[in-house]
C-alpha cells in the first residue's frame, strides 16, 4: 500500500458558509510531490469542487501562494517531504479577502502595483530613430534584484503592517518603485516620490523584515523599502532648502 | 443580460491580537522594538540627572548616590543587556538600508555588518580608553 500524508484544506464556499472551515484529505505521496500537486489530486480525485489558482508550476507566474502551515510560500516550490509525515495545512494568503476557498483577493494589491506607474517615464521621448536607451551592467545591477518579483502577494501576506493597515503601500509596490526610480533610462522619480514620502509610503513600515524572509525570488522589498526610506529623507532635505524637484506641481499628487 | 445575482461573498480576514506570537520574525521584531522601552527610561533618568546637576551640588550627588541603589543598579544592567541585543539586531539590519556598488558588484551584506562591529569596537576601545586615561 503506498504511503498518505494528510493534507488540511481551508475551506470557503460563499453561497453557503459563513466564514471558513478546515477539511482533511488523505493524498497519496511521493518524493516529488509539491503542495501544489497535493491540492490538484484532491480536485482530480477527492473533491472537484475545491478552487485554488495555479498556472506555471515553476515559480515564475506568482499565482500559487499560499499560507502552508500558516508561513506564505508558493504551493509550486515547496514540497510534501518536507512536512512528511506529519500533516500540511494551506490556508489562503492572509491579510487578503478571501474570495473562495484558496482563492485571495489581490485586486488591491494590483491596484497599488499600478499606483507606482511601473513603466520607463521619458521627460522628453527621443525619436526611435535614436535608437534605444543605452545601460551599462552596472547601470542594471542597480535595479536587477528589484526587477525580479513575480507579483505573488506573499510579502504582503507576510507584513503585519499591511493586515492592521491595508491603505499602506506595502512591500512588492515600494520595491517596484525602487526598481524604476534606480533605472537609469528612467526619468520618473519626481512622480513617484509623493508615494514614498506619503503616510502610506515607506515611512508606514516598521522594519519587520519579514516580506524579505519569504519573498521565493530573492527580491528582498525590505532592502528596497529602507533604501527608499534614506532616499526619501535626502528629498526631504534638498526639497526644503530649495534644490529639488518641486513634487506639489506633479500632476496626481496626494501630499 | 442574465438577471442573476453575484454569489460573491469576499470573507475579510482579521489579524488576531496576538499576532506577533505566531512566528519567529515576529517575535523577533517585537522583541527589538520592545527594547527601545529601556532606551527611554535610560533617557529619562539621564535627564533626572541633568536636572540634578543644574540644582547644584547636592542635588546632583543625591542624584548619584540614587544610581547606586539595588534597583537602579539592576535596572542599569537590564538595559545594558537590553541595548546591546538592540544593537546586534540593527547591526544585522543594516546591509538592508545600505546598498554599496562598486563597479557591477554589489558589497556583500557580510561585510557591512562586519563594518558596523569594527566601528562599534574602534568607537567602544576609544571610550573606554579616555576613561581609564
Amino acid at each position: 500500500m503506498s504511503e498518505t500524508i494528510k493534507i488540511d484544506v481551508q475551506r470557503y464556499r460563499p453561497e453557503i458558509d459563513n466564514e471558513p472551515f478546515m477539511q482533511s484529505f488523505d493524498v497519496p505521496y511521493t518524493h516529488e510531490m509539491s503542495i501544489l500537486d497535493g491540492l490538484r489530486y484532491i480536485k482530480d480525485h477527492l473533491d472537484s469542487t475545491l478552487s485554488f489558482r495555479w498556472s506555471c508550476q515553476m515559480a515564475i507566474c506568482g499565482s500559487c501562494g499560499f499560507m502552508i502551515n500558516n508561513a506564505p510560500k508558493l504551493g509550486c516550490k515547496s514540497f510534501l517531504r518536507d512536512y512528511y509525515p506529519s500533516k500540511v495545512t494551506v490556508a489562503p494568503l492572509a491579510n487578503f479577502p478571501i474570495e473562495r476557498d484558496l482563492i485571495s483577493n489581490i485586486s488591491d494589491f494590483v491596484e497599488k502595483l499600478e499606483e507606482i506607474k511601473p513603466y520607463i517615464i521619458r521627460e522628453n521621448k527621443g525619436e526611435l530613430t535614436d535608437g534605444e536607451y543605452i545601460q551599462t551592467p552596472a547601470q542594471m545591477q542597480r535595479y536587477k534584484q528589484f526587477s525580479m518579483c513575480i507579483n505573488c502577494g506573499l510579502c504582503y501576506a507576510a507584513c503585519p503592517q499591511y493586515g492592521l493597515n491595508s491603505k499602506f503601500l506595502g512591500p512588492a509596490a515600494l520595491a517596484l518603485i525602487q526598481r524604476y526610480n534606480q533605472d537609469n533610462r528612467d526619468q520618473g522619480q519626481a512622480e513617484r516620490y509623493p508615494l514614498i514620502n506619503s503616510e502610506q509610503g515607506a515611512w508606514a513600515c516598521t522594519f519587520v523584515g519579514h516580506c524579505s524572509d519569504v519573498c521565493p525570488k530573492g527580491v528582498d522589498p525590505a532592502a528596497a523599502v529602507n533604501q527608499s526610506k534614506t532616499l526619501s529623507a535626502t528629498d526631504y532635505v534638498i526639497t526644503k532648502i530649495g534644490f529639488g524637484n518641486d513634487h506639489k506641481k506633479v500632476k496626481g499628487d496626494s501630499v | 443580460m442574465s438577471t442573476q445575482t453575484s454569489k460573491r461573498k469576499p470573507f475579510q480576514q482579521k489579524m488576531s491580537p496576538n499576532w506577533w506570537l505566531k512566528n519567529r520574525a515576529y517575535r523577533d521584531y517585537m522583541l527589538r522594538s520592545a527594547t527601545c522601552i529601556f532606551v527611554m527610561l535610560y533617557a529619562l533618568i539621564l535627564l533626572w540627572g541633568l536636572y540634578a546637576l543644574s540644582n547644584g551640588e547636592t542635588a546632583y550627588n543625591a542624584w548619584l548616590a540614587a544610581q547606586q541603589e539595588l534597583i537602579f543598579v539592576v535596572f542599569h544592567l537590564v538595559t545594558l543587556i537590553a541595548m546591546l541585543y538592540h544593537s546586534k539586531t540593527w547591526f544585522m539590519l543594516a546591509p538592508k538600508t545600505i546598498r554599496i556598488q562598486l563597479g557591477a558588484t554589489i558589497i556583500g551584506d557580510k561585510v557591512i555588518e562586519s563594518a558596523m562591529w569594527l566601528s562599534w569596537l574602534v568607537c567602544s576601545t576609544i571610550i573606554i580608553a579616555l576613561l581609564l586615561y
